[in-house]
């Protein structure tokens, strides 16, 4: 059978990567995973815990790696610079100047995180006890020292920070900060009980089945109060806690509220820096600019215009991790049927 | 005393810090059951004292969640009692049993 | 805070060191005139800057401009003027001593860069009305962007530090930026609008402590028609009271300011407001002294505080000498250069003289 010489190149060992990974070797497929950090595992990992179930973020990635074939090779420390298409098959090329041989290549580079100390009045980078929300997952998840000492008795959590925002350059809703935030005021309550919990919002997009219930949980058994409003301001006062002016934009009226902790609910960016070519020509669809568009949203939704290239997860636009293990595990059966038709 | 012709505005801002969001008492209203509210105006839209004083559930909560409770007896005199908010609350909120439990506290 | 944060490097703009075209502020002018004629001095003579003023420029009609009472068109011709003047005198760097100028000639250069056929006409304007023509200055500085240039060079040559003498503690200084230096253009000033580095970065150069406190960039209040009705003044003293009561519990030494009207209205407003509601924002009812940039840069090179006009203040500077441990000779506050007694103006109810 061709299958098992056939090898298939997976640029990025995240969620959605390794996912394809686990599945395409299950289809008897070589697959090979690059992924550039030390470890991977992705953004997921490092999470405390994953919307709606709170499944750990580290035992949801073991989870992969238990049933995973040996004929998955994973390569860290290995960041591709570039994506080379030829007559039917790719080179892909590393930083490390090497260079292999792909018959097909999925792209599952996921995102970055938005750079919370671009929205100068929010104070990131400027005052500790500002921190990011992929910060505060690895705060409660142990992963990382909180920059508070004392227990946080007001905590406000700020939506929508980098997202719906044309000044930050993302006119798009990330999509994953409103279920976060709800998930994260009701952390705070859970390992801090004394806590009182403000979300300030813009709209509250509860858009799954049982997240509204966990909204309302968050409301009536939590008592986190939800203002709807930016946060436009950020200073300390004389002992270093953090004052915050907006707008209840529902009653018309500035608001002013102190806490000790805030949190950033920071959006997705796509990715920069990987050139995708085809003979010779670099395609300015991949140019990082923007999330990578599939040929469709609908029924071609992992194809790209350049055919045995596909795209996987989060690097298509925001997603949960529930959407990517979705995603991934579609993109596995396009690429098999390529395969199968080349 | 010197006269100037002006006097300094006041100060329009709700203060989170010295205001904490009143709590209705148990037994007055069930606790629970107006925290359960999204402020979608879906009661005052239908409410017919929105078209003559103004009269607006969310408003009322939302502004005793902030701490603001000036309004709150006066609103609960101005409400009709038809009971065509709870019809419509996407939360099953009883409006009209809070007015009424408002009526005849002494908040 | 954070000042290794990211923030601040991103808004660096680049300040010449020498030769500026001086152009004045009207508030300063009327209301603290000692102030405009110490930075000339401080500037020509401390310093041996090359500083150069035409009689004949006038005021950049900003006030006007903000009230609605003067129109853009007419605005611009009045600044093309001055850019001629600027020419005239062989000069490309001008020094604005106004924060609403100097946010005003920003935003006209801007304007003629979007839409050069405004430039064109203001052009033929000026030429018809003035048969003047004009090259666009290469840099506009406001006065406080120089001083803070020239920070640690006025370090060198200060005689007093922002320490107070007693405690041998750094005095605990708040700040206020004009409105008009970086929220409309944050990328022309030093350390940008949510953190501007401008004042803190001479307060800390000379030895004092910056207080951030939370309305910090809160507006003065001055808003100009709000300031120059009197029935609409509420609103504009109703901002400098929320200013005043953030940085109460502080306990600042004093208010540093780079915008004359800032100065004018932190000031003034401490006696309106205790005679309204009968407070003051220290604990002992004398209120917190205002001092702008270059007042402070003369103070602290030992410059005589009467000679620098510092009572023209409303809240008295005495308690602040006092601390520094700047000499003063009290008989010579209100009398005039000759030694010709001036009269004293008369003491307001609540506020302490």
């Amino acid at each position: 059978m061709k299958k098992h010489n056939t090898q298939i190149i997976i640029i990025g060992g995240g969620l959605a990567g390794l996912e394809a990974a686990k599945w395409l070797v299950q289809y008897h497929y070589k697959v090979v995973v690059m992924e550039q950090e030390k470890i991977a595992g992705g953004h997921v990992v490092n999470w405390h815990s994953l919307y709606p179930g709170g499944i750990r973020g580290d035992e949801l990635i073991n989870n992969i790696f238990l049933t995973k074939d040996s004929m998955v090779q994973i390569l860290t420390n290995q960041r591709v610079t570039k994506v080379e298409k030829r007559d039917n098959f790719f080179w892909v090329h590393t930083s490390q100047g090497e260079r292999l041989f792909a018959e097909a290549v999925l792209l599952t580079t996921g995102f970055k995180l938005f750079n919370a100390a671009l929205k100068e009045e929010l104070g990131y980078g400027i005052f500790p006890n500002v921190v990011t929300s992929a910060e505060v997952e690895q705060i409660l998840a142990s992963r990382m020292k909180p920059p508070w000492q004392l227990p946080p008795r007001k905590v406000a959590i700020i939506h929508c920070v980098g997202s719906r925002d044309m000044k930050a350059g993302n006119m798009y809703c990330s999509k994953v900060c409103c279920m976060a935030g709800v998930k994260t005021a009701i952390h705070f309550n859970q390992q801090y009980p004394m806590c009182k919990v403000y979300n300030f919002y813009m709209d509250l997009r509860m858009h799954g089945n049982s997240y509204e219930a966990l909204y309302l949980k968050a409301q009536t058994e939590y008592g986190v109060q939800f203002i709807r409003g930016r946060v436009s301001e950020l200073s300390a006062d004389q002992y270093g806690r953090l004052v915050l002016k907006s707008e209840d934009t529902l009653l018309g009226k500035p608001l002013k509220l102190t806490v000790d902790v805030v949190v950033l609910m920071v959006g997705m960016e796509q990715r920069k820096g990987l050139v995708v070519s085809d003979r010779g020509k670099e395609l300015a669809a991949f140019d990082g600019q923007h999330f990578y568009e599939p040929l469709n949203a609908y029924d071609d939704a992992h194809k790209t215009c350049l055919p045995g290239l596909f795209l996987g997860g989060a690097c298509k636009g925001p997603m949960s991790a529930t959407e990517v293990i979705v995603d991934a595990r579609a993109a596995v059966q396009v690429i098999d049927q390529y395969l199968q038709n080349n | 005393m010197v006269k100037f012709g002006f006097s300094v505005k006041d100060n329009r801002e709700i203060n989170l810090d010295e205001k904490e969001p009143f709590v209705i008492e148990a037994g007055v209203v069930d606790v629970a059951e107006v925290d359960r509210c999204i402020f979608c105006g879906a009661c005052s839209a239908v409410c017919p004292q929105l078209f003559s004083t103004g009269l607006s559930f969310r408003k009322q909560l939302l502004s005793a969640r902030r701490g603001l409770t000036s309004e709150l007896k006066i609103a609960a005199g101005e409400c009709l009692m038809c009971n065509k908010c709870q019809l419509v609350c996407p939360r099953d909120i009883n409006i009209r049993a809070i007015w009424l439990n408002l009526l005849t506290s002494n908040i | 805070m954070n000042k290794e944060s990211k923030v601040w490097k991103n808004y660096q703009k680049e300040i010449p060191e020498d030769h500026y075209f001086y152009v004045r502020s009207c508030i300063r002018q009327t209301f603290f005139p000692g102030a405009e004629a110490s930075l000339l001095r401080l500037l020509r003579n401390d310093l041996n800057r090359d500083v150069f003023e035409d009689a004949r420029h006038t005021c950049c009609t900003g006030i006007g401009y903000h009230a609605d009472i003067i129109p853009l068109e007419t605005i611009m011709t009045v600044m093309a003027r001055q850019f001629s003047l600027m020419n005239e005198g062989g000069y490309s760097n001008m020094l604005v001593s106004c924060v609403t100028s100097f946010g005003l000639y920003c935003e006209v250069l801007d304007m003629w860069e979007h839409s050069p056929e405004l430039e064109a006409k203001i052009r033929e304007q000026l030429f018809q009305s003035t048969g003047r023509e004009f090259d666009k200055p290469k840099h506009v500085v406001h006065g406080s962007d120089l001083v803070y240039r020239l920070r640690d060079e006025i370090k060198r040559k200060n005689v007093y530090q922002l320490i107070n003498k007693e405690t041998n503690q750094p005095l605990r200084v708040v700040e206020h930026v004009g409105c008009h230096y970086a929220k409309i253009f944050p990328h022309k000033s030093v350390g940008g609008a949510e953190f501007p580095e401008v004042l803190s970065g001479m307060i800390e150069a000379w030895g004092g402590e910056v207080i951030d406190y939370p309305e910090r960039r809160h507006c003065c209040g001055f808003g100009f028609r709000h300031y120059l009705l009197q029935e609409n003044r509420g609103y504009s003293i109703a901002q400098t009271r929320t200013k005043l009561r953030s940085m109460e519990p502080y306990q600042p030494d004093f208010i540093l300011t780079n915008c004359p009207g800032c100065t004018m209205f932190l000031d003034r407003w401490q006696y309106t407001l205790a005679e309204m509601e009968g407070v003051t924002y220290d604990q002992k009812g004398r209120g917190i002294p205002v001092l702008s940039y270059e007042e402070l840069a003369a103070l602290l090179m030992g410059f005589d505080p009467w000679e620098i006009g510092l009572h023209m203040h409303q809240v008295q500077v005495e308690q602040l000498l006092d601390k520094i441990g700047i000499r003063y000779d009290p008989d010579m506050k209100y009398r005039a250069k000759n030694g010709d007694y001036m009269g004293k103006p008369a003491a307001p109810d609540v506020l302490i003289v």
